[in-house]
């Protein structure tokens, strides 16, 4: 589905990603794991294609396709989604129109028919229950005055709607309380099947007791330092990141 | 060559309106006596006057309006409609009969002691101004709204401001009065025809009593080479309620002087405005909101977008006498700049002497969002789609707040026209 090698990314001349190598087939959810700063939200935008992000290395393959080139609406009109670890306000604009519009945007790219707003409503009304929303919800403008909690639903919300190819989750399940984060996984857990792929970027263990990922990886100064299963999740929980950084430098 | 208009002024007598004779005499005597602003005067710093310079506009000057109102008229104002022609009001297209207001022109209310005279002049700060003078000295007729005690109609009156006549000078008066409890929707529409100049200048003023409310939407559409210059004030009682809305959507030179005065506790006054500028259009707001008495609130949200090389000019003053404790004030001011050409200025301007109030003001000029744009972008919308919307957005955020009917639709209409234009936006 992805493949990412020897990836090196700098932001206003700084390098943050100093080679990453990842690999994610269908079918898989991948963990990446690491401390704050460690390059996990740079890793995010740099494959979502944020402009401020430079690549100075490396390739990003996405169906053996390489993206890096390809302008943020190009890559998710191919199936690629970035749930932010921050989603952005966006007063005056809705959800409703916006979902619609992202919605449409991938039907085109595929050939299909545009829905109309009815019809994209009956679509729309259907993830919202998946997501345990409000109807009302999608008339509001886009994370305008949500809580943490809704930004993040929301996140998850227009996952739901845009079915992506490839979803990547930055920190989704931070500040959340229990209730958002069943709700929040089990979306994930909904939209998962063996033709998409997850990466679950997370500073916690938390969110894997919902979701179990297949390989965990651990991102420590823009470099994957240790890669297993999920028992690698277990023992970072258990001695923190220090005791690796130390068995890393040892 | 004058630095001045030429006014060819119609010859109604000061007399026409027995109780205002005073008021109209004392207009022209200061008038006559002031010179025609120019840049040296603070108030009209970054607004050129200058294209009306030896231009002449003549008081008398006539055409049918007719069409022209066919095309703006709202049909929720239909049978609470009252229409002046070129700056006279007008008795065939006004068509008005609504519980509980009463509508009057000036010259019968103005004719003796009444309610009107009795309020008439009273709710502004405007006198010595050469353009409120103008209109108080020489307006021909204008119209007296009355509404009584509780009285809440459903539905909004219309007041349609049409211009039609080449090189017109057009002088529309505006006086309403509501009583104690009453809630009032009043929309003041300005629409002129494209292709001819004019110099419009309006003057309304409002004045609420205790726990009095008023909807004052004020839409301009002024055509493509008007010149529009209005004055309106307000004066709130106790309690009182105002909810002004102003959007800004055509003319060549708007300047929109709005002055409202908090005078009785408990007072709340809404100023909110939408600009959109384009080609060479200059859009000019000036604001006072005036606490006079304590634990007043006034919020102001005033949103601009520039496209072209046209200006935007905001001046939002707030007044705080020192006797209005506990007032709580607002005001925001956003610009957003679709072209390098255009020009913004923006000047919040607080003066305060009162000590225990909460005030804050906030301005920002710049382009489109880099963090939204991507966030829309990763969604799979392009570029210009993102454009599109965040454009639309920053000015729905006012639209929106509309009540819903043809006004709402047609402003939101009016907007997405402008936004396409401006962004050449052709959707897939
Ligand atoms: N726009 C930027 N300019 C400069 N440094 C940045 C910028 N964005 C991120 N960084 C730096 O890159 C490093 C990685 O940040 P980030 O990817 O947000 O980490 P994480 O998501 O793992 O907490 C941090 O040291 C951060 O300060
Ligand atoms: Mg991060």
């Amino acid at each position: 589905m992805i493949t990412i090698r020897n990836l090196h990314a700098s932001v206003d001349g700084n390098e943050i990603l100093r080679g990453i190598n990842l690999e994610i087939n269908a079918g898989e959810v991948h963990a990446i794991m690491g401390p704050n700063g460690s390059g996990k939200s740079t890793l995010s935008k740099v494959i979502a294609g944020h402009p401020a992000y430079e690549v100075t290395q490396g390739e990003i393959l996405f169906e053996g396709k390489d993206i890096a080139e390809l302008e943020p609406d190009e890559r998710a009109r191919l199936g690629l989604f970035l749930a932010f670890q921050y989603p952005v306000e966006i007063p005056g604009v809705t959800n409703a129109m916006m979902l619609r519009q992202a919605y449409n945007a991938v039907r085109r790219e595929q050939g299909l028919d545009e829905l109309d707003p009815l019809e994209f409503d009956d679509h729309l009304q259907e993830k919202l229950k998946m997501v345990e929303m409000d109807p009302s919800f999608v008339d509001r403008d886009v994370n305008s005055g949500f809580s943490g909690g809704e930004k993040k639903k929301n996140e998850i919300l227009q996952m739901a709607v845009l079915d992506p190819k490839f979803a990547l989750l930055d920190e989704t399940d931070s500040g959340l309380d229990i209730d958002a984060l069943r709700i929040v996984s089990q979306g994930i857990n909904l939209i998962r099947n063996e033709k998409n792929a997850v990466l679950l970027v997370t500073h916690y263990q938390r969110i894997l007791n919902y979701i179990q990922p297949d390989y965990v990886h651990v991102l420590v100064k823009g470099r994957i330092v240790k890669s297993g299963g999920k028992e690698l999740a277990l023992q970072l929980e258990a001695e923190g990141y220090d005791s690796i950084l130390e068995s890393i430098e040892a | 060559m004058s630095e001045r208009p030429d006014l060819k002024l119609s010859a109604v007598p000061p007399e026409a309106f027995p109780v205002a004779a005073g008021v109209r005499s004392a207009a022209r005597t200061r008038f006559e006596a002031t010179a025609f602003p120019s840049a040296r005067h603070e108030e009209w710093r970054f607004t050129s006057l200058r294209s009306l310079w030896n231009t002449g506009f003549d008081q008398d000057a006539t055409a049918s309006a007719a069409a022209l109102l066919a095309e703006v008229a709202l049909p929720e104002t239909d049978g609470r409609r009252i229409v002046f022609v070129n700056g006279r009001l007008d008795p065939t297209l006004t068509d008005f009969a609504l519980e509980g207001v009463r509508m009057q022109p000036l010259s019968q209310a103005l004719a003796g002691p009444s309610p009107a005279s009795s309020v008439f002049d009273t709710a502004h700060t405007f006198s010595g101004d050469w353009f409120a003078d103008l209109n108080t000295g020489w307006f021909t007729d204008g119209v007296f709204l009355h509404a009584s005690r509780h009285a809440a109609p459903q539905g909004p009156i219309g007041i349609y401001h049409l211009v039609t006549a080449a090189d017109a000078l057009v002088l529309p008066r505006v006086l309403f009065l509501g009583e104690t409890g009453s809630e009032v929707s009043l929309i003041e529409f300005f629409a002129g025809s494209d292709g001819i100049g004019y110099l419009t200048v309006p003057f309304t003023e409002t004045v609420l009593a205790d726990n009095a409310r008023l909807h004052h939407y004020r839409i301009q559409e002024d055509g493509d080479l008007g010149a529009h210059i209005n004055r309106c004030g307000s004066l709130l009682g106790r309690d009182a309620d105002l909810q002004s809305f102003t959007i800004s959507l055509g003319g060549r030179l708007f300047r929109n002087d709005f002055r409202a005065m908090l005078n009785g506790e408990g007072g709340h006054a809404t100023l909110d405005g939408l600009v959109l500028v384009h080609g060479n259009q200059i859009s000019d707001t000036h604001s006072v909101l005036h606490h006079m008495q304590p634990n007043c609130t006034s919020h102001q949200l005033h949103k601009c977008i520039v496209d072209g090389v046209g200006t935007s000019v905001f001046n939002g003053k707030i007044f705080v006498d020192s006797i209005a404790q506990k007032t709580d004030s607002f005001q925001e001011n956003h610009n957003l700049q679709l072209s390098h050409h255009g020009m913004v200025y923006t000047k919040p301007q607080l003066e305060i002497f009162a000590d225990d109030v909460k005030c804050s003001h906030g301005a920002t000029v710049g382009q489109l969002d880099d963090e939204q744009m991507f966030y829309l972008n990763s969604r799979g919308l392009s570029a210009a789609e993102t454009r599109y919307l965040l454009t639309l957005g920053f000015a729905s955020q006012i639209v929106n707040a509309l009540p819903a009917g043809s006004m709402r639709d047609r402003l939101a209409g009016r907007v997405d026209d402008y936004t396409r234009k401006s962004l050449s936006f052709v959707p897939a």
